[in-house]
């Protein structure tokens, strides 16, 4: 796939997950956008929708913990990064 | 022969950089979401949200998506949840006689003004994580705070304003603590969300609580929470743990109830 494509199909990923936070169970569009992280380099953009959803969600005043959706793709997102080159088939 | 080399100290020095620009980046994102400009935010994504969620709500009620996808198994077990509903419905209509006699008594003691809003229910769970729900509030001026529920079961309250919706907190979500108090006996508890609409309670070990029980809001009158569904008693132990939970499928909620209290007005 050429570059071109690459960022055309990262961008309706992108539209497409930000839909899916406003129509699909939470869980769905959490799982889709951390398997995204796989199939594009520095996909950032997993974080921000996690983040969306726990800012859209979650209780003001919320005493279970804090923002745990996004803390869960932070932690996916940087473990990712990090063992990214040292797989083969990547 | 041409040859090339690897500038190792670039190498090293891009991946010991690397993590710190995500977590740098990270930070701001997060610190972005914290600092006051939060409400913004909000306030844009549920203008952004409102007329996808507007749309789904108006689909889904004239589709009924759902039924289409029904199995054989589905409606069974829908019909041996009826059976518990109706079973429930009429302990409920018995438990309404007693509060109405009730309120006749204390209604003279409070100088409660009301008006109630019907909101459309736009999100629910299991859209929604942490058991929250997104109403619509129209151009209601609600400023949170406002109780939120369906019938007679109270089901939290709103928390926050996203233009014309609002984010609303069940109290069955986790770690949220409501005064309650239990129909039958009138012992205080204190009911803890445990998150799908179910809470926890602890009492002490010689309260006579009995499965079926309804747990009363402390503070609202003829307003309930749920009724007990389990007791668990422990013999080295001065309190047993009751458990009940909404005596509604959340995820079944397409109405909800707000109450605009001007109490003392």
């Amino acid at each position: 796939m050429n570059i071109e494509n690459k960022i055309f199909v990262r961008i309706v990923i992108d539209v497409l997950l930000l839909i899916s936070i406003f129509i699909l169970p939470w869980w769905f569009t959490v799982i889709a956008a951390a398997i995204s992280i796989f199939f594009f380099k520095f996909f950032l953009e997993s974080v921000v929708v996690a983040l969306i959803v726990d800012v859209l969600y979650a209780p003001s005043s919320f005493v279970a913990g804090f923002y745990l959706i996004t803390l869960g793709m932070v932690f996916i997102f940087i473990f990712f990064q990090i063992i990214r080159k040292k797989l083969i088939f990547y | 022969m041409k040859m090339n080399y690897l500038h190792g100290n670039d190498i090293k020095r891009k991946r010991f950089f690397t993590p710190f620009v995500f977590l740098l980046l990270l930070l701001i994102i997060l610190l972005l979401f914290l600092l006051p400009i939060k409400p913004f935010f909000l306030s844009s994504l549920g203008s952004l949200g409102y007329p996808i969620w507007k749309a789904k709500a108006s689909l889904s009620e004239k589709l009924f998506l759902g039924a289409l996808i029904k199995t054989r198994i589905s409606l069974v077990a829908e019909n041996q949840s009826l059976r518990e509903d109706l079973l429930a419905a009429e302990l409920k209509a018995k438990e309404n006689e007693i509060l109405k006699e009730e309120l006749k008594i204390l209604q003279p003691f409070f100088k409660e003004t009301s008006s109630e809003f019907y909101s459309l229910v736009l999100a629910k769970p299991p859209q929604t994580p942490y058991d929250t729900l997104i109403i619509d509030i129209g151009q209601s001026n609600f400023k949170g705070g406002e109780r939120v529920f369906f019938e007679s079961v109270l089901l939290g309250e709103i928390t926050e304003i996203l233009g014309r919706t609002a984010k609303v907190r069940l109290y069955s979500s986790g770690g949220v603590e409501t005064k309650a108090s239990i129909g039958r006996i009138g012992i205080s508890v204190t009911a803890v969300g445990k998150g799908g609409g179910n809470f926890e309670s602890r009492v002490h070990d010689e309260a006579e609580i009995e499965k079926g029980d309804f747990v009363i809001a402390a503070d609202m009158v003829g307003k309930f929470l749920g009724q007990v569904e389990g007791v668990e008693e422990n013999p080295t132990s001065a309190f047993k743990l009751i458990f009940f939970r909404f005596p509604l499928s959340i995820s079944d909620l397409r109405w909800v109830t707000v109450e605009k209290s001007t109490l003392g007005q």
